[in-house]
């Protein structure tokens, strides 16, 4: 890689002289790591890594989907009742006996309309972020409930589609391919091609990218359908993971998925001027450590609800820690 | 609303500003009705206006954070946790008096208020999470606390069920509670110099600094308010259940958010407000309610609120749009 | 025994002395003593970065000196804060006022200090409604206490903050920069504002970029540079090219590149445009190589011209024309693509991107050209955004730089750079220096100039009438909406004339 890219990749990717996280971001992720080998031995094997990369790729590629919405300085709060609902339809059409590809399709078709909706209430509507996918994702779980009226969906779960979340090619899980696959995909999307850049002016300064002749509402669209698009993906997934669906998925990705991205944030070097600058590496980066965490948790035996108020409390001393270290209040001169 | 305003025309957009919800309402309860009579059976009412007393409480008391420009999403989690708490108080006879039990649970509403405070107010951290993991945490410990099951009072202090099934001339007692604190509140909030200073922080921090107002006190206030309403609805819920249960009222905490957003399409100004929270409420309950009795599964709710805060924050934006 | 009459003896209301105030890698304030009469309308100028904002901050407790003191009506003032500022009576008017938007405006004004009755702390709006109203009365204000602050504009919001300044009794009231956004008319309202508020005693520091008002209203001026003050003088026994050599320390001579004489074909024209009110029938030409500047006061219509002409914004009727082919864009695209582009005003919100480096700002609009097949092409970004950077002299450790990082003068240079890079054949400049520094301003003048030698066309739209004689070869200048008056050759040069033109009169 030639000079120009390398300086980009450091100040957009790996941020500081070249560290993806910060020290304390270091020091307490391998602290967690060291405490949880040593209070259960299984927990560096290689079946419980294989593992936990199977079971947080789902989460990865939602909580990828939203990260990427942030680029254009909008929030997709939707993503959990979306993946959830998608993987509710999913689950309906196998059990319909539907072919795969059908199936594939509405999982993805699903994520993208909403999407689009999102999309179209943000732009043309002009409802700020928050508003709109909280009232979306509200929609999505709703019409998760009726569909499934509260049960869960087990039966007619193909061996070939079990495959999908079951299966390992060369070992490594075939969710967490995808996963990388996925975050590869971002990276360069964000950094190294046009409409990325588009998607940065528009998310950094709506007035400039119109005045420089950019189509905002294009590209905010744009970045919510593709966030629609992964939670979709990832319901797919979860449906293939969890061989079966059920409604209160979502919500429990919901919370996972904001606790990933914001600890990410937290945890990561880069400064942040706002709750919202958050990227993507700092994402997988958040993700590792609530896969991590929740599974060794669940190794050491502790239940749902108490691993649930751990995640809570890791949030906000996460994000307190943070964004009290950034708000040093300089007085600068404004020239 | 105290001294304030103002022009009397009439034209169709300010009459749908103003009356728009409230015709809703009537109309919907007509239409439920017509449907299934049973609608407006005394018992269904009893219902209704009981669900609706636990959720409006907990709307106006988070509606003072609201007007400060912080989100509370902690709604039904400070009822389980406060009943949770309260109820192991009764049940290890710490308090054996009713008084008694209604100031510990008061008292640990204002500290859940005050964790709040801490958080978003001090720790500046973004309300919307903060609360939620917060909401998420208060529920994690009552549910480690109660071992994940419900909890019961029962024989310990049976005469708490009067705050829930007690009636004050044939009105029951959870709704004159209501009234009573809409009154207080309204007064608060209307009235006095607080709530002027309050609404003073619905701007940028910078507004209310500019105008010399310490804006971390009133906004601790705002969180202790919203605390000690919790602890209220929670106290309502513990004599109504005669324990606590954490399967009690998934949803409630949406409609509390959704009531405030709502209500604050209700009136001209645009602002949240008292009268359209309380408004909001009583609709959300009618129409879940409604639902349900006309045959539609109960899972349609979280559909409804959801293009239901939808629809009116678009029409409201609309209708401002359309006037200027 | 004489009866004599005790005229007030003229004291000084405010002295600052000897304070110093340093930040990271800035001095910005050096050995300062500001002394303000009582009574007075104190004048504060100087270009952006020489110092008067942070003195100003101090004396509103934002800030802390490093070193002086402050002594108010005589008495010494210890550890000043924002409050101790609003218990002595000092009050800020900004230029934009900041309000809650669903509030009244008797609830504004009293926030923090209404009237109560009893222990309970009722609100007594009886109370409000008559001190607002003799506060209106006295200062002739028209606007009814229950009005939503929503429904106001600028100027009545400011009256607003005037309103709210006197309610608490004050002493000394700050304007900074109060007529950025106001028009002909506002303007002389606000003034007859200040004059009312000097009748009733209160003393006024009154900050502004433009010149010929502290003339109108100042009796007295002090002038910042560098963080050091300079002088301090009545504005009568000055005059406005003084005052400017002692903002600037440069000659006029100095300040701006030689004018260019030839001009050759029409290259950009706008016929019979029109918008509302605020743009009226407007017709005029532009010739490559030349630099025509539209003079007026804010709300002449100049920047909603710009914007039209760049297809930022809408037109009622008329058309817009590049090189007699009728063009008439209606989206900024299209105006980038054919060679128009525009400068804006608000340069944080419209021109620049901040969170993005140097480099990608710089190629930003024409990204298309740097990429193949959607990917980009690092190394020829590198190359062109190098370039620029040496060409304009922007003052960045590297293009990797986040551009909020850079001073105002060399994020202008940045967005100049932009357009140069998207091959720009007609030049929109508004307000092209505002918030930029003395020397960053010499330079971009500079490049101005070039602009037009290569061939370009350029319309500057500047209310700093001295910018405007200094650099533009013709002028039109505008009021409300209409072209009033164009002015050729020699009459360029007189500011004095366009000053007088622009207010009014021939």
């Amino acid at each position: 890689m030639n000079n120009s890219n390398l300086g980009d990749f450091r100040n957009r990717i790996l941020f500081s002289r070249g560290k993806v996280t910060s020290n304390a971001g270091i020091i307490v992720f391998i602290l967690m790591i060291v405490i949880f080998s040593i209070l259960s031995p299984p927990f560096l094997s290689m079946y419980n890594i294989t593992n936990v990369l199977r079971n947080i790729s789902v989460l990865a590629i939602v909580a990828f989907g939203v990260t990427f919405c942030t680029l254009v300085g909008e929030f997709d709060i939707s993503f959990g009742y979306v993946a959830g609902l998608s993987s509710m339809f999913v689950a309906g059409a196998l059990r319909a006996g539907q072919p795969i590809i059908v199936v594939l399709l509405i999982g993805l078709v699903t994520g993208m309309l909403f999407g689009i909706l999102n999309g179209f209430i943000a732009t043309k509507v002009g409802l700020i972020d928050m508003v709109t996918t909280l009232s979306t994702g509200f929609i999505a779980n709703g019409i998760s409930f009726t569909y499934s009226r509260g049960y869960a969906i087990y039966e007619g779960i193909t061996a070939a589609f079990t495959y999908l979340g079951r299966g390992s090619i060369l070992s490594i899980p075939i969710p967490a391919i995808i996963m990388l696959a996925l975050f590869a995909g971002f990276i360069i999307f964000m950094n190294f091609t046009k409409m990325g850049k588009y998607m940065q002016a528009v998310g950094g300064s709506p007035g400039t990218a119109f005045m420089s002749g950019i189509n905002k509402v294009y590209w905010k669209w744009m970045a919510y359908i593709i966030s629609g698009t992964c939670a979709g993906l990832a319901g797919i997934l979860l449906t293939a993971t969890l061989k079966g669906a059920s409604a209160s998925e979502g919500p429990h990705l919901l919370m996972d998925g904001i606790a990933a991205i914001f600890l990410g944030q937290a945890l990561s070097s880069k400064k942040a001027k706002s709750a919202a600058d958050v990227t993507m590496i700092g994402t997988f980066f958040g993700v590792l450590f609530i896969g991590l965490l929740d599974n060794g948790l669940i190794l050491l035996g502790f239940s749902w609800h108490v691993r649930t108020f751990i995640k809570g409390l890791m949030i906000i001393l996460a994000l307190a820690l943070k964004l009290r270290a950034d708000d040093r209040r300089v007085e600068v001169p404004v020239h | 609303m105290a001294n304030r305003n103002n022009s009397s025309s009439f034209d169709f957009i300010n009459y749908l500003q103003k009356y728009g919800t409230l015709t809703a309402i009537i109309v919907m309860a007509v239409f439920f009705t017509l449907i299934n009579p049973k609608f407006i059976s005394i018992n269904n009412i009893l219902n209704v206006s009981l669900q609706f007393s636990f959720i409006a409480i907990l709307a106006i008391g988070i509606l003072f954070p609201m007007i400060t420009g912080a989100f509370d999403l902690t709604g039904t989690e400070m009822i389980f946790f406060i009943s949770a708490m309260g109820a192991g108080l009764i049940r290890n006879e710490i308090v054996t008096t009713v008084p008694g039990a209604i100031l510990a649970m008061l008292l640990i509403g204002v500290m859940v208020g005050l964790v709040k405070a801490l958080a978003v107010t001090y720790l500046r951290l973004p309300s919307l999470l903060a609360t939620l993991a917060f909401g998420v945490s208060l529920m994690g410990i009552g549910r480690w606390y109660t071992k994940n099951r419900a909890i019961y009072i029962i024989g310990k202090m049976d005469s708490i069920a009067l705050l829930a099934e007690g009636k004050l001339l044939g009105i029951p007692v959870p709704v004159v509670i209501l009234f009573f604190l809409i009154i207080i509140l309204y007064f608060l909030l209307y009235k006095s110099s607080f709530g002027n200073r309050l609404y003073m922080m619905g701007g940028t921090e910078l507004a209310a600094e500019e105008a010399g107002l310490n804006v971390k006190l009133y906004q601790t206030i705002a969180f202790i308010i919203s605390g000690i309403m919790g602890a209220i609805s929670a106290l309502i819920v513990l004599a109504r259940i005669r324990g606590a249960n954490p399967d009690v009222g998934s949803s409630f905490t949406i409609m509390t958010i959704a009531s405030v957003f709502i209500g604050m399409t209700m009136f001209k100004r645009g602002e949240p407000n008292l009268l359209g929270t309380v408004l909001a409420v009583l609709m959300l309950s009618l129409i879940t309610n409604g639902f349900v009795m006309i045959g539609l599964s109960i899972y349609i709710q979280d559909l409804i609120i959801g293009g239901l805060i939808l629809a009116t924050v678009s029409v409201s934006v609309y209708l401002r749009r359309f006037k200027s | 025994m004489v009866a004599t009459k005790i005229k007030d003896i003229e004291k000084n209301l405010l002295e600052m002395k000897n304070i110093n105030k340093k930040f990271p890698g800035v001095k910005a304030l050096e050995n300062i003593d500001f002394i303000v009469k009582k009574g007075d309308v104190h004048g504060v100028v100087g270009e952006n970065g020489a110092g008067k904002s942070t003195l100003i901050k101090i004396l509103h407790g934002i800030y802390i000196a490093d070193s002086g003191e402050i002594f108010f009506n005589g008495h010494l003032i210890k550890n000043h804060t924002t409050s101790s500022a609003h218990d002595l009576g000092i009050e800020c008017i900004h230029q934009i006022p900041r309000f809650v938007d669903y509030l009244s405006v008797g609830e504004t004004m009293f926030a923090g200090v209404e009237p109560t009755r009893g222990i309970l702390k009722i609100v007594d709006w009886n109370e409000v409604q008559k001190r607002t109203n003799e506060i209106f009365n006295s200062l002739d204000i028209d606007i009814d206490h229950t009005e939503l602050i929503r429904n106001l504009n600028v100027p009545q919001r400011q009256m607003i903050a005037i309103g709210r300044a006197m309610i608490r009794d004050a002493k000394m009231i700050v304007f900074d920069e109060p007529t950025a956004s106001l028009s002909e008319h506002e303007v002389n309202k606000l003034f007859e504002t200040i004059k009312k508020l000097k009748k009733q005693g209160v003393t006024i520091i009154y900050i502004s970029h433009r010149l010929e008002e502290i003339f109108e209203i100042c009796d007295r001026v002090t002038v910042f540079r560098n963080g050091k003050k300079v002088s301090t003088s009545k504005p009568s026994d000055i005059s406005m090219d003084e005052l400017v050599k002692l903002m600037t320390g440069l000659e006029k001579g100095k300040r701006y590149p030689e004018k260019l004489k030839k001009h050759e074909k029409v290259i950009l024209s706008v016929k019979n445009l029109n918008k509302g009110q605020k743009v009226k029938n407007i017709s005029f030409d532009l010739h490559s190589g030349e630099i025509l500047g539209l003079a007026g006061l804010v709300g002449a219509g100049r920047t909603e011209i710009a914007r039209i002409i760049f297809g930022a914004d809408k037109r009622d009727s008329g058309e817009v024309l590049l090189s007699d082919k009728a063009v008439n864009f209606s989206s900024p695209y299209e105006a980038i693509k054919n060679g128009v582009v525009l400068v804006p005003e608000n340069r944080g919100t419209e021109g620049i991107v901040k969170k993005l480096d140097v480099k990608d700002n710089i190629v930003l609009p024409s990204i298309e050209s740097f990429c193949s097949a959607n990917m980009i092409k690092a190394k020829e970004i590198k190359k062109v955004s190098t370039q620029m950077v040496q060409k304009l002299n922007i003052k960045t450790p590297s293009i990797h730089q986040r551009v909020e990082n850079l001073s105002g003068g060399n994020q202008q240079k940045v967005v100049l750079a932009k357009w140069l890079v998207s091959e720009g054949k007609v030049f929109l400049l508004d307000e092209p220096t505002m918030g930029v520094d003395v020397g960053a301003k010499v330079e971009i003048f500079k490049l101005v100039n070039q602009l037009a030698k290569e061939g370009r066309g350029v319309i500057l739209i500047s209310t700093a009438l001295e910018e405007i004689a200094g650099m533009c070869d013709r002028i039109l200048i505008m009021r409300s909406g209409e072209i009033v008056q164009e002015l050729l050759g020699q009459q360029t040069e007189d500011v004095e004339k366009i000053l007088t033109i622009v207010k009014g009169g021939k």
